[in-house]
């Protein structure tokens, strides 16, 4: 039995008027005006679809060989029916099983060497790079919006004035403790009118203390080790290393993802991850600095120990999302570490005066400036 | 080389160019096949697999289109696979990344030693570059995946030397404040037609610029017009003068209605001018496209997203109060900050998404597919007979398997 089909050669882009017969081995396709016959082995053929068309191609030593046939598909059906079993799968050239496999996993093991390890080593090695008037720059442009979430989209209130006594106290803090470290540029400190106990240090030096850190305080060194905890994380530039990793890792999550699931996700996703690369590590390091900043100030460096073994007995029902220590534990490792590198006690003067003291804890009952 | 040019006279649409062969030219058709079912199922997947399946995805789309794009009855077929293209993303992550990290960190260190002004020109200028080279190379896959009546297509010319020109027409273009940027679409299309092959026969090109150069002007004018309106509001908000009003009107005139529409114009009037300098072998080819059909799919698929939107608030609303209706902000912003709704919410923006990715599918990108395959006609299709296939082997390897894993464009 006969079926009639359109053939190309895939050698000129002409069609011939063809009939097919079905033979044990393969396909005969019968060509006009005594061309010799051509014979497609069932492995050698390959089936695109079987529709109101039978659409079918000759794939031989893996290569496509560009030859076609286009046949009546229910007459297809009718005579070919019996044999697609033995028909070939698959396109030419593709892949084998196990060279997917190999990329799969040298893909894998890339993005786990990454999560795990190379992304933090990345960061470490290129913040200090990035020039510092740059971070300096990117500080003051994340800074408005940074303050409007912690205080909760009013605008947000610092406390004193320059030249007031609690501003000149604080400045003075800030001077003795940074001149016992290396820090790649200015710092500058301020207190924010706004009730969650935190501090953090924004990109370029920018340091900020929420009013309930002077507060909670009993003395100023106290104030002065968390303090100095914060320009540990400007020493080590770890906002800038968070960014990094941050930018880094969103890059390569949208990289896997696809442009498809939109940035949303990608937002979220490193959004979470930002808290991971803001690691413990990073912690340590700022805890490290902060002992060493205040050695050297002749202050005592256990005060940020005291300070935190305070707030981590008093009221743990009260706290929100902003406050520090729910995101950031203040771990019992993180305050031993802090006590072994203290050393043996030693005698220590605070670093700021009773007058001093009294200024800095009274700087956000200073009236306002302009109100 | 003959150069057509396309010259109405008089009003009569002839073409008498000795270029256009005599006899009747030939549409291409575009098959109206259904798409709804295969664009759900592949945007579902690709959500489920976290993107994985999107190389199926696009690899079905793209047999669609070409498969359903036909020529005197016969089909074009597109012979690349999914799993090429996942092959050529694996290769990307497994080493692309890490080079990339690595690059920007010897950026850094360079920008560390010879200053933040040459690193960023250097980062700003090492990215779009190698984007252009992936592009060239993409289309270098596609066209080697790209059959007709059992030939293949397939691109010479070297990625490098296509950023060579976008450069240099770059600079050219910047120099003449961008008057001269159809010229800089007709060098690049220029490059990619004549390094483009079907089976023996060499594509070459020859497109007038002036047909288009009128509409550049014209939105070059009101880009400059866009401008000026913008200085007026900033001005305005800085000194509180008058003119605000206005200039925000004419601003939002230009950005929303007659800028897209000048853009889209060009567009069209380039696609013709593009199209019917192009010839592959002695095959010459022309385009009627209206960009009146153009415009009409563009609004009625904004128009489209916006009900979706519209659509989906209302459904997100409606699933986290029970109700819809008109909320005041501080409501809602009090409900969604006791943790109501969220999950409701979620689930609108999953579902609106889907939709609009089924909408761009089906009502932008085949709307548009079958408009400009529909309007080009093609010539002496006959001297097809001349063409052989030329001896080089089947691409594969490596190397293709890298241009697929940047398959960037499209």
């Amino acid at each position: 039995m006969d079926v009639s089909g359109r053939y190309f050669d895939g050698v000129r882009p002409v069609a011939h008027e063809v009939r097919l017969r079905r033979l044990a081995q393969g396909i005969e396709i019968a060509l006009p005006e005594g061309r010799q016959q051509v014979l497609w082995l069932y492995p050698e053929t390959r089936i695109d679809e079987i529709g109101a068309e039978a659409h079918l191609h000759r794939v031989r030593e893996d290569l496509d060989t560009g030859e076609r046939l286009i046949v009546d598909g229910a007459a297809f059906s009718d005579v070919f029916g019996p044999v697609l079993k033995q028909v070939g799968r698959g396109r030419a050239g593709e892949a084998s099983r196990r060279r997917v496999l190999f990329w799969s996993l040298a893909a894998v093991a890339t993005l786990l060497f990454l999560y795990f390890a190379g992304l933090a080593a990345f960061a470490r090695l290129a913040a200090p790079l990035v020039p510092w008037r740059w971070e300096v720059a990117l500080g003051r442009s994340v800074e408005p919006q940074v303050l409007e979430i912690f205080s909760k989209g009013k605008p947000a209130q610092t406390c004193g004035a320059a030249g007031g006594a609690g501003k000149v106290a604080l400045e003075a803090m800030v001077a003795r403790l940074v001149a016992g470290g290396k820090l790649p540029g200015d710092v500058r400190v301020d207190v924010l009118d706004v009730g969650v106990t935190n501090a953090f240090a924004l990109p370029g030096g920018r340091i900020f203390l929420f009013r309930p850190v002077l507060e909670k305080a009993e003395d100023p060194d106290e104030v002065a080790g968390v303090l100095a905890h914060e320009i540990g994380h400007v020493v080590h530039r770890d906002s800038m290393r968070a960014l990094i990793h941050n930018g880094a890792l969103s890059l390569i999550v949208s990289a896997v993802l696809g442009d498809f699931t939109g940035s949303s996700t990608i937002a979220i996703l490193s959004n979470m991850m930002v808290r991971s690369a803001y690691s413990r590590e990073n912690e340590s390091e700022a805890d490290k600095v902060s002992v060493d900043l205040m050695r050297a100030a002749g202050a005592d460096p256990r005060a940020i120990n005291r300070f935190f073994g305070r707030l981590a007995s008093g009221e743990p029902g009260k706290r929100t999302i902003f406050d520090a220590f729910s995101s950031h534990p203040i771990t019992a490792d993180r305050i031993a570490e802090v006590e072994k590198l203290a050393g043996p006690p030693a005698p220590s003067t605070p670093v700021l005066d009773a007058a001093q003291w009294r200024a800095l804890k009274a700087i956000c009952q200073e009236p306002k400036p302009g109100s | 080389m003959h150069v057509p040019t396309i010259e109405r006279t008089g009003g009569a649409a002839s073409f008498p160019e000795p270029a256009r062969p005599e006899g009747e030219g030939l549409r291409l058709e575009a098959v109206p096949a259904p798409l709804a079912g295969h664009v759900v199922k592949g945007i579902v997947l690709t959500i489920i697999t976290f993107g994985i399946y999107r190389f199926w995805y696009r690899t079905g789309l793209r047999r669609y289109y070409w498969n359903n794009t036909r020529l005197a009855g016969d089909r074009f077929e597109y012979t690349g696979t999914g799993k090429e293209l996942f092959i050529g993303f694996l290769i990307a992550i497994a080493i692309v990344i890490p080079i990339y990290l690595i690059v920007t960190l010897v950026g850094l260190v360079g920008g560390a030693v010879l200053g933040p002004v040459l690193a960023s020109i250097i980062g700003a200028l090492i990215m779009p570059a190698v984007i252009q080279i992936l592009t060239y190379r993409a289309r270098r896959y596609r066209l080697l995946r790209t059959r007709y009546r059992g030939l293949r297509f397939h691109q010479t010319g070297t990625g490098i030397g296509y950023l060579m020109r976008t450069l240099k027409w770059i600079i050219l273009t910047g120099l003449t404040l961008g008057i001269i940027y159809p010229y800089l679409r007709r060098a690049l299309e220029r490059y990619k037609i004549e390094h483009t092959w079907y089976g023996s026969a060499r594509g070459s090109f020859s497109a007038p610029v002036k047909p288009m150069m009128k509409m550049w002007l014209l939105m070059w004018g009101l880009v400059v017009l866009a401008m000026i309106a913008g200085a007026m509001v900033s001005t305005s908000l800085a000194l509180g003068s008058g003119g605000g009003a206005i200039g925000a009107l004419l601003l939002m005139i230009l950005m929303v209605v007659l800028l897209p529409v000048a853009w889209q114009a060009f567009r069209v009037r380039e696609f013709r001018a593009f199209v019917g300098g192009t010839k592959i072998g002695d095959v010459a080819l022309s385009s009627d496209l209206k960009t009146a059909s153009v415009v009409w799919v563009w609004i009625s698929y904004y128009l489209m997203l916006l009900v979706l939107l519209v659509g989906g608030f209302a459904l997100a609303t409606y699933l986290a109060v029970g109700r819809v209706g008109y909320f005041k902000p501080e409501d809602v912003q009090d409900y969604v900050a006791a943790g109501h709704g969220q999950f409701a919410i979620v689930i609108a923006i999953v579902l609106v998404g889907v939709l609009s990715a089924v909408v761009t599918e089906l009502y932008l990108r085949r709307r548009l597919w079958a408009l400009r395959a529909r309007s080009i006609t093609v010539y002496n299709l006959a001297s097809l007979d001349q063409v052989i296939q030329s001896a080089a082997q089947e691409a594969g390897g490596v190397g293709d398997a890298f241009d697929s894993g940047f398959d960037i464009a499209g």
